[in-house]
């Protein structure tokens, strides 16, 4: 696969502040990739980065292949943190602008706004939307010259609920349509609903790198609910669980290897308990996260 | 760069700020070509009412060709401020709403950015040449006693002397507008600027002799290309033309301006 973005060894450091701090990755043709990080981990500092709006103290990165410039960003379409446009202008002349500047013609602003369903507020200021028409227009933005990659910063910010789902169904379509898309969040779900890699970043340092389907992998983590005084016992002494642990009126089990829910249930039912609520939990990012950033702090440093 | 020019006016065009104050501008200039014989016509007739014989200040050649390319120009520019003020307005505007990035990021290389605004100070000041022309042309051809192809065209290079004048001062303002990146903070100090700390070294370093001063003053060095042609209506010698060194030291500031800003915005986190 051809490579779209690479970092090599790329630091930022403000003072005695390290921004980003030696970080290298790649995003291939394709990828949805998602930067994962607390507050302030650096990842809105290396998309501005690698985005030429802020200057880099060491370090190199490439898109496409080659050193950027101001013709590669015309090939992306980009959105950091909240959404940019002349507040005193509409969302038309808003496009306008930005086709003149990536040199596309004014044709595609009817398709954008007709794409985030922003219609009917073409004709109005910028500065009388609401927080979801701004970011939505944003999109539009992005979206005008085709882009063969999309860098969102936290794209679904400030929405409600269905705004929400609405950009996440347009992410999936246009993820769907072969573009690369690098997306920055910290909703960890919503990394996992969309991306197909993912990286954390932990104060500028890259700490992990990989794919998303490989996060559920691993240990086999099963729920159980019954009503039995002496249900923890009974379960140690199954041996069938690496680890047992109580959570308010349910348990849940770290299995060993070669077994699984079918297993446990079939030794309650021999020791004469029916389990009411038996579920096998997949690993959700947010653990996988959690647990990433637990080992940093514990074995780091 | 009619790529950059075009981007540039539909980002001002419909900014109800820009537009009052470059309507004010030329209003302004309007006013001041225009105005000058009404305001003899009305000196006359005060100087009447007074009984005060032999003054007649209609007589004042204001208008005469080839004088009056002088004479415009060299009153033209002191409204100079109200256009760098829009200018300003409008670079200060990137900043504040942070649209100098997003521009960045979608394909406007940090050189271009500057490019369009100095290409648009350029359109403003070559705008306000020729509409300054026009009124001499007009005015002139009413005013005029003697009027020929040779008198019109003698001293007609003020026009672009005046224009260079004022693309420098524009340039100017956008590097104090780059540097300040607050809109009103930026007008004050370039009011101050211009009317307070140049006039007062100037004024000191003249009363001590020192002429160079002149030189070292960039808005002085500007509107020194033009000097004020009023003193000869009082029979003193004025130099009523344009010398090398003078132009060379306008020159020097337009790169300078121009390279401190680039400088400054390339080495910017935006």
């Amino acid at each position: 696969m051809d490579t779209v973005l690479s970092i090599k060894n790329l630091s930022k450091h403000y003072g005695r502040i390290k921004a980003i701090d030696n970080l290298s990755l790649e995003v291939k043709k394709g990828n949805v990739y998602g930067i994962l990080g607390p507050n302030g981990s650096g990842k809105t500092t290396t998309l501005g980065t690698i985005l030429s709006v802020i200057n880099q103290t060491s370090g190199d990165f490439e898109w496409f292949g080659k050193p950027a410039t101001q013709n590669t960003r015309k090939r992306i379409g980009a959105i950091l943190e909240h959404p940019i446009f002349y507040p005193y202008l509409t969302g038309v002349q808003n496009l306008k602008i930005v086709c003149d500047i990536k040199e596309v013609s004014y044709d595609r602003v009817e398709e954008v706004l007709k794409l985030v369903d922003l219609d009917e507020r073409k004709e109005s200021k910028f500065k009388t939307y609401s927080l979801g028409m701004k970011q939505r227009l944003s999109i539009a933005s992005a979206m005008l010259c085709d882009p063969e990659v999309l860098i969102l910063d936290e794209p679904t910010n400030g929405l409600d609920p269905q705004g929400i789902a609405e950009i996440r169904d347009l992410i999936m379509d246009i993820a769907n349509s072969g573009k690369t898309i690098i997306i920055a969040s910290h909703l960890l779900d919503e990394v996992q609903k969309v991306c197909t890699h993912f990286c954390v970043l932990q104060r500028g340092v890259l700490i992990h790198d990989g794919l998303v389907e490989d996060v559920g992998k691993g240990d086999v983590i099963v729920e159980v609910r019954a009503d039995a005084d002496n249900l923890l016992e009974i379960l140690e002494q199954s041996e069938m669980a690496s680890h047992v642990k109580r959570e308010l009126d349910k348990y849940t089990l770290t299995m060993k290897s070669g077994f699984a829910s079918k297993e446990i249930n079939e030794y309650l039912f021999k020791q004469g308990i029916v389990a009411k609520h038996l579920i096998v939990k997949v690993k959700t990012l947010e653990k996988q996260f959690l647990e990433i950033l637990a080992e940093q702090k514990g074995g780091g440093k | 760069m009619i790529r950059l020019l075009k981007i540039e006016l539909q980002k001002v065009r419909p900014s109800r700020s820009f537009k009052v104050l470059a309507s004010m501008y030329f209003i302004a200039l309007t006013l001041i070509c225009v105005g000058v014989m009404p305001f003899f016509q009305y000196l006359k007739s005060r100087l009447t009412d007074f009984d005060v014989d032999g003054i007649d200040p209609t007589i004042i050649p204001f208008y005469e060709f080839p004088d009056i390319w002088q004479n415009i120009t060299s009153v033209a520019i002191w409204f100079k401020l109200l256009l760098g003020f829009s200018l300003i307005y409008s670079i200060t505007n990137e900043f504040s709403y942070r649209t100098i990035r997003q521009n960045v990021i979608d394909g406007l290389s940090k050189k271009e950015f500057i490019m369009s605004k100095i290409i648009m100070a350029g359109f403003l000041s070559v705008a306000s040449a020729a509409f300054l022309l026009v009124l001499g042309l007009i005015t002139g051809l009413i005013y005029s006693t003697e009027v020929s192809l040779g008198l019109i065209l003698e001293d007609i290079y003020f026009i672009p002397a005046f224009a260079l004048q004022l693309f420098t001062f524009l340039v100017f303002t956008l590097f104090v507008g780059s540097l300040i990146k607050k809109s009103i903070i930026s007008m004050g100090i370039l009011i101050f600027w211009t009317l307070v700390v140049e006039n007062v070294i100037w004024g000191r370093m003249r009363y001590l002799g020192q002429d160079w001063i002149e030189y070292v003053l960039p808005v002085k060095a500007i509107n020194q290309l033009v000097h004020i042609p009023f003193p000869k209506y009082a029979l003193q010698e004025v130099q009523d033309f344009i010398t090398i060194p003078e132009l060379a030291a306008v020159l020097f500031y337009l790169g300078l301006f121009y390279w401190a800003t680039t400088r400054l915005i390339s080495r910017r986190d935006l």
